[in-house]
């Protein structure tokens, strides 16, 4: 579980689905993975859709789920452990790449925090 | 240099006296297998499951001496000696030394860290090259290693053919469990290739690792 000291930390996973499933994919993301990263401990600041409307066809939206968590300890208390590999975790993104035609995952802090994170 | 890396791992029920006379096998291969330049023995008191119990540490003059090392008769008697029932799991890599950083050859003191990865199948080159200079770059943003090592292996055994042996020495122990631990190039860059949540991904989950109080540099050769 995270620790309760240290500057924000936060995730972006910046997920384009395959034309035309946008929704579909949001809904599973909301549905299946938002609830067991939230018992791990991270936060869900923001989904963000890319354009603010849902295309279909040919066409893709971007979705960016924002994440955060507090401090270092935090970071590491709310990752994956690699012996969940084969439990829900890596699996989630395995299941959903069907859906995913390209994703990136950054990981990110205030500008103003980079002095604090660096003094270890 | 060549060098051979075995992690070794004990039975629970293993008494001191079998350690030691594993131990003074090891210690003692030097003298019979002049291919053998440099040979160190470390005992790890960290008594974690998943933490080797002890690293032996071979160098040689070049891949060809380790493989000639191998077809000795003397080399039989360390492998009866590894295989003894007391002995539960040994992990091995050889492997040219790559790619070295010596911050502090003259540590005295200090912490020995080791670490073998595999990749899982299926990593593409450009992948496995940006991986790799990342890597080669972590003494340079943390600079609680004061010597590492990182290479590819040419012949790795054990749980998994391994691919990679990480070598990094510490001041102390807190310099890896914590500042190493905490540095932003850790787990802001470096770990995205660990995460199996992230699309980096493309380390195998099971890693074989051992952390050992060293009186003096293992990297830099040599010696105890």
């Amino acid at each position: 579980m995270a620790a309760s000291e240290g500057p924000l930390i936060y995730f972006i996973d910046q997920v384009t689905p395959r034309p035309g499933q946008g929704e579909l994919f949001y809904r599973h993301y909301m549905e299946t993975y938002v609830p067991a990263a939230q018992a791990r401990g991270l936060t869900l600041q923001h989904v963000w859709v890319n354009p603010p409307m849902w295309l279909e066809g040919e066409q893709s939206n971007t979705l960016f789920m924002v994440w955060s968590v507090t401090g270092v300890a935090g970071f590491w208390g709310t990752m994956a452990r690699p012996e969940s590999l084969d439990g829900s975790t890596g699996a989630w993104w395995r299941d959903a790449q069907p859906m995913i035609a390209t994703r990136s995952r950054s990981v990110l802090s205030d500008a103003a925090n980079l002095a604090v994170l660096s003094d270890v | 240099m060549f060098r051979l890396i075995k992690l070794i791992k004990f039975r629970a029920e293993t008494s001191d006296a079998q350690r030691d006379r594993l131990a003074a096998v090891l210690h003692s291969a030097q003298r019979a297998l002049p291919q053998m330049l440099d040979c160190r023995l470390q005992t790890s008191s960290a008594g974690s499951p998943i933490i080797a119990d002890m690293v032996w540490r071979v160098g040689f003059a070049d891949e060809r001496g380790y493989r000639n090392c191998l077809a000795e008769r003397a080399w039989s008697e360390i492998a009866d000696a590894l295989a003894d029932p007391c002995v539960a799991h040994v992990d091995s890599a050889a492997f040219a030394e790559q790619s070295m950083g010596l911050g502090d050859a003259g540590l005295r003191n200090g912490f020995y860290r080791v670490l073998f990865v595999a990749r899982l199948p299926g990593i593409d080159g450009d992948a496995i090259t940006q991986y790799e200079a990342e890597q080669r770059d972590m003494a340079r943003y943390i600079p609680q290693i004061s010597n590492w090592g990182f290479s590819r292996v040419a012949d790795g055994d054990g749980a998994r053919r391994w691919d990679y042996v990480w070598e990094q020495e510490f001041q102390d122990r807190a310099d890896w469990n914590r500042a190493y631990m905490a540095h932003p190039y850790h787990w802001a860059r470096i770990h995205r290739w660990f995460d199996p949540e992230a699309p980096e991904f493309m380390h195998d989950p099971w890693y074989a690792l051992s952390l050992v109080p060293i009186e003096s540099s293992l990297l830099a050769g040599g010696n105890q």
